[in-house]
């Protein structure tokens, strides 16, 4: 058995073998390089979790986590002190900020925010009825689309353990990860993989970039300039980077492997991906949450199928009609996983958004057919999340913030096709016969109330909406070509 | 001999196990004993059933354990036709020893990274059903591909997934 360690244990055995190596690299607000070696970042780390390990057990932290490195080291720091952690997006408006913080507060018995000093600062939170307190331990939080309107919670079971064989995970070493390799950071370390990356990196002596931002051609000069191995991507970020930065393949001759995630690939942009790094340097991950199971694609299986989100790593797939019956290959029905570690699920606070059966098979409700040869192929389900550039929007959310408004009769949120971002949130909405309300109004509305990605993009008004006899929207009776463009 | 009610009892001593009944039904023209088990934590059938051996020895008779959301009913005893169908199609997986050399040698291998004993693995056990985990796949996978000396693919493994399934592939 390989050794477990702690990830206090884990960053000071790794600043005392190499104290002057490079662990991370981030920019400031001018956008100056800044370096932090091990022995600096051991030295942050020690001194923020010597902190948190003096707040009451029931304590969980809060990091605004922009890509920065006063935020990774604060998350590492919660982790080593074994303090739950919560990576906020510091651009939540306060509307949602105050639901999220009022989730966790139903977790834990305080709730913190840690300072800019590095110190915890504990959060006033309205007295409300109090839910008994969990007494499992988590490591970290995420904030996850959740499919009834209201901002969810995702938690990843403590306490957090380095184990070489298990850090990163299996499937993620198939992806041509390498232990001590340099690794850019694109996506927002508020969000479950570049966070869960980051962990990993760190923990695997990485030498981490992090990109306090996205812009397609930063990225491209961050991969030549500090020659990195090894990322990953959204499928907008790699739209984004082909459309915009042109980049030449010679610019990624260091990249050992780019691994997207997230949303779906659209086959341009994967192909485009392709012919830059070639087949076999390109890996798509298809992973319902955490635990279920997960698929691989390389850029080469791909090829041969395209569409494919690849077959099973370690996970066994079944597809099942309404009736929990097991179909045919060719065949599309609910795509069901089983795999080796039952007891690593994500739990969602206060709600279950995973369907179990007996034998150990477990579905998030994703349709797709299986191929002879045991490929996934996943098909689209118009009232699923709506995907904004990587971001799970749920329509009901949206419906709920425009049904606050006075002059709201009803509303439908849909996706509506987007040349960078894959889709934008459209919304028809009915209004009172006598209203005045403009477009505007009811897009600041929602500034007021959503996240920015959330908020509507297009807005058309309809006398009105097709709902079933139960009340629920017939959202295949809306199509979104003819949504007007302004 | 081991009673139906003491395999009833000690499977409900199991933390994992809400309910179970014990049953004897023909199959294949002898009497076997399988138990259906309702969960509170996912486990394989495979597992509790060499719970039970453990616990009550190899003469306890059991040759099945059927992981169900609730225990089919009947009369107010367990309706023992649909456990009878649950054998048949494959859903409950019964004890069976290995039937030649390949897969004694694969129960060896399995047993081996698996930490269980010989007589834990059916030759039919699906390999997750019988608590098996990533680095033990791995380790699986590595011995075989030493003891048998060709390369074999994660993703056959477990399709597979059986002592018998991948003595299928390697004959």
């Amino acid at each position: 058995m390989t050794p477990m360690l702690t990830v206090a244990h884990r960053i000071s055995h790794i600043a005392r073998d190499e104290p002057a190596g490079t662990a991370l690299i981030g920019f400031d607000s001018e956008l100056a390089e800044q370096t932090l070696s091990w022995q600096e970042l051991a030295g942050h780390v020690e001194e923020t979790a010597g902190a948190l390990r003096a707040l009451p057990g029931s304590s969980c932290v809060v990091v605004e986590a922009g890509n920065t490195l006063p935020a990774a080291t604060g998350i590492i720091a919660a982790l080593a002190a074994e303090v739950p952690v919560f990576p906020l997006n510091p651009a939540t408006p306060p509307a949602e900020r105050t639901t999220l913080l009022r989730l966790l507060g139903l977790r834990f018995g305080q709730v913190h925010l840690l300072q800019p000093d590095g110190g915890p600062r504990r959060v006033d939170l309205p007295p409300g009825p109090r839910t008994p307190p969990d007494d499992r331990t988590a490591a970290y939080l995420l904030a996850t689309g959740g499919s009834t309107g209201v901002p969810k919670i995702a938690v990843r079971p403590g306490p957090l353990r380095y184990d070489a064989a298990r850090t990163p995970s299996l499937p993620i070493r198939q992806t041509g990860w390498r232990s001590g390799q340099r690794q850019l950071i694109v996506g927002p370390l508020f969000h479950a993989a570049p966070f869960t990356t980051l962990v990993d990196s760190v923990l695997d002596r990485n030498i981490v970039v992090l990109q306090s931002f996205f812009s397609p051609q930063w990225t491209v000069e961050l991969v030549a300039r500090h020659a990195i191995e090894w990322m990953q991507l959204t499928p907008t970020h790699m739209r984004e980077i082909l459309l915009l930065a042109r980049p030449e393949p010679a610019s990624f001759a260091s990249l050992r492997a780019v691994l997207h995630t997230a949303a779906r690939c659209d086959p341009e942009t994967k192909r485009g991906w392709i012919d830059l790094l070639g087949p076999q340097r390109l890996y798509e991950l298809y992973g319902a949450t955490e635990g279920i199971g997960l698929t691989l694609a390389r850029g080469d299986e791909w090829l041969a199928r395209p569409g494919t989100v690849g077959r099973g790593f370690l996970t066994q797939i079944r597809i099942m009609d309404s009736a929990g019956r097991r179909v045919a290959p060719g065949t599309a029905g609910t795509v069901f996983m089983r795999t080796a570690q039952p007891h690593g699920r994500s739990a969602y606070v206060g709600d279950q958004v995973v369907r179990t059966t007996p034998d150990g098979f477990a579905t998030v409700g994703d349709h797709g057919w299986l191929d002879e040869k045991g490929y996934l192929f996943l098909n689209n389900r118009t009232h699923d999340l709506i995907n904004v550039g990587g971001e799970k929007v749920d329509p009901n959310e949206v419906e709920a913030a425009l049904l606050d408004h006075p002059d709201v009769l009803d509303v439908v949120a849909l996706g509506v096709p987007h040349d960078t971002l894959g889709s934008v949130i459209g919304v028809r909405v009915v209004l009172r016969p006598s209203s005045t309300v403009h477009r505007v109004d009811l897009a600041a509305h929602c500034g007021r109330r959503l996240a920015g990605y959330k908020i509507p993009k297009q807005f058309t008004f309809v006398e009105e909406i097709p709902r079933s006899a139960s009340g629920k929207i017939q959202r295949w009776r809306l199509d979104t070509t003819g949504i007007e463009q302004n | 001999m081991v009673t139906l009610a003491e395999i009833s009892r000690v499977l409900l001593a199991h933390p994992g196990v809400r309910r179970a009944e014990a049953a004897t039904l023909r199959h294949d023209g002898k009497d076997v004993t399988i138990a259906a088990v309702e969960l509170t934590d996912y486990l394989g059938g495979p597992v509790l059933r060499d719970y039970v051996r453990q616990q009550l020895g190899e003469d306890s008779g059991l040759a099945g354990v059927l992981t169900v959301e609730s225990i089919p009913m009947n009369d107010g005893s367990v309706d023992v036709a649909q456990l009878a169908s649950a054998v048949d199609d494959g859903r409950c997986t019964l004890f069976e020893s290995p039937k030649d050399d390949v897969e004694r040698r694969l129960v060896t291998i399995w047993s081996e990274q698996m930490r269980l004993d010989v007589e834990s693995v059916g030759a039919n056990d699906d390999f997750l059903e019988l608590g098996g985990d990533s680095l033990s796949a791995l380790g699986v996978i590595a011995a075989i591909e030493t003891e048998f000396d060709r390369p074999l693919d994660v993703f056959e493994f477990m399709s597979a997934s059986s002592v018998r399934r991948v003595a299928d592939i390697l004959r």
